[in-house]
C-alpha cells in the first residue's frame, strides 16, 4: 500500500484519541508521524487541535486562578464536622 | 487509647481543622467540584485523622499528614463513582459525543469553526469565556474531569492517574480524548451564541 494511503486512512477520531495520547507524552514514533500527516492535511483536524491547545491552556490557567483562592467553611459546616469528632 | 490521650489527640486534631479546614475544604471543592462532597471529605479526613492518630509521627508537618489522608479520600471518592451504573453511562455519553463530532468513518461531520473566530483577542484574557469553559468543566463526567484535573491541576503522569482511578492507559486516552470533544460542544454552546 501506498504509505500515504495508509495515513490517508487515519480518521479524524482517531487523530483526536492520538491528540489525547500526545498530550500525555505517549505517541510512538509512526504514531507521530502519521498525527502530523493528518493534521497537515485536514482543516478541520488543524482547527480542531487549535482549539483544544487553546482550552488546554484555559483549563491551566483557570486552575491556577483556583489554587489561589481560598474557600472558608461556614460555622455550620465547622460545627457539623467538629460534631462529627465527638 | 486512655483518658489523657484521647484527650490530647482530640485537642490536637480540633487545633489543626481550625487551622488546615479552609484550605483542605477549597482543595477539595476543586478537586470534585462540589462543596457538599467536600464537606463530606473534611470530615471523613477528620475523624480519620483522629482514629489513627497514633500513626502521626509527632514533629512532622501536620498539614502534609492531613493531605495525605484528604487526598486518599478524594481518590476513593473518584474510584467509588465507578459504578457500573455511571461507568455505562458515561460510555453511553462518550459514544454519543463522537457521534455528535464524527460520522460512521471517524470523519468530522461538521465544520470545524475556530473558538477564536476572526478576533484578534486572546481568548484567555477573556474572563467571560473562562467563566463558561469552568462550568462546562464542572459538566463532565467525575472521570473524565478527574482525569483532566489530575493532568492540568495535578500535572500528574498519565501513568498516575492510570493507577489512581484504576484505569488502563487505552481508557485515559479516550476519556481525555471524549473530555475535549464535550467541552468544545459545551463551549459552542454556550459562549460562541453570546
Amino acid at each position: 500500500m501506498n504509505p500515504l494511503m495508509k495515513i490517508a486512512m487515519l480518521s479524524c477520531k482517531q487523530a483526536s484519541i492520538l491528540a489525547a495520547k500526545k498530550a500525555f507524552n505517549a505517541l510512538s514514533f509512526g504514531e507521530t508521524l502519521k498525527f502530523k500527516m493528518h493534521s497537515k492535511m485536514c482543516s478541520a483536524c488543524k482547527s480542531f487541535q487549535q482549539d483544544g491547545a487553546l482550552i488546554d491552556e484555559a483549563i491551566e490557567k483557570i486552575m491556577k486562578q483556583k489554587e489561589g483562592q481560598n474557600l472558608r467553611l461556614t460555622d455550620t459546616q465547622r460545627e457539623r464536622i467538629l460534631k462529627a469528632l465527638d | 487509647m486512655s483518658t489523657t490521650e484521647a484527650n490530647n489527640s482530640h485537642a490536637a486534631i480540633s487545633s489543626w481543622f481550625a487551622k488546615y479546614g479552609d484550605d483542605m475544604y477549597s482543595w477539595a471543592t476543586y478537586k470534585t467540584s462540589s462543596k457538599e462532597t467536600a464537606e463530606d471529605l473534611v470530615q471523613d479526613t477528620m475523624l480519620s485523622a483522629y482514629k489513627s492518630f497514633d500513626r502521626y509521627k509527632p514533629g512532622s508537618n501536620p498539614k502534609t499528614w492531613l493531605f495525605t489522608i484528604l487526598n486518599n479520600k478524594i481518590i476513593d471518592y473518584y474510584r467509588a463513582s465507578n459504578t457500573t451504573k455511571s461507568i455505562n453511562a458515561t460510555e453511553l455519553q462518550g459514544r454519543s459525543v463522537e457521534e455528535d463530532h464524527f460520522d460512521s468513518n471517524g470523519v468530522f461531520s461538521k465544520v470545524q469553526d475556530p473558538l477564536w473566530g476572526n478576533t484578534e483577542e486572546n481568548l484567555l484574557d477573556n474572563a467571560e469565556f473562562l467563566t463558561v469553559l469552568e462550568s462546562c468543566l464542572e459538566n463532565l463526567p467525575v472521570n473524565w474531569r478527574s482525569v483532566i484535573l489530575g493532568k492540568y491541576f495535578d500535572h500528574k503522569k498519565g501513568s498516575e492517574i492510570c493507577k489512581e482511578l484504576g484505569i488502563t492507559s487505552s481508557n485515559l486516552w479516550q476519556m481525555a480524548h471524549r473530555a475535549k470533544l464535550q467541552l468544545k460542544t459545551c463551549l459552542d454552546q454556550n459562549w460562541k451564541d453570546n
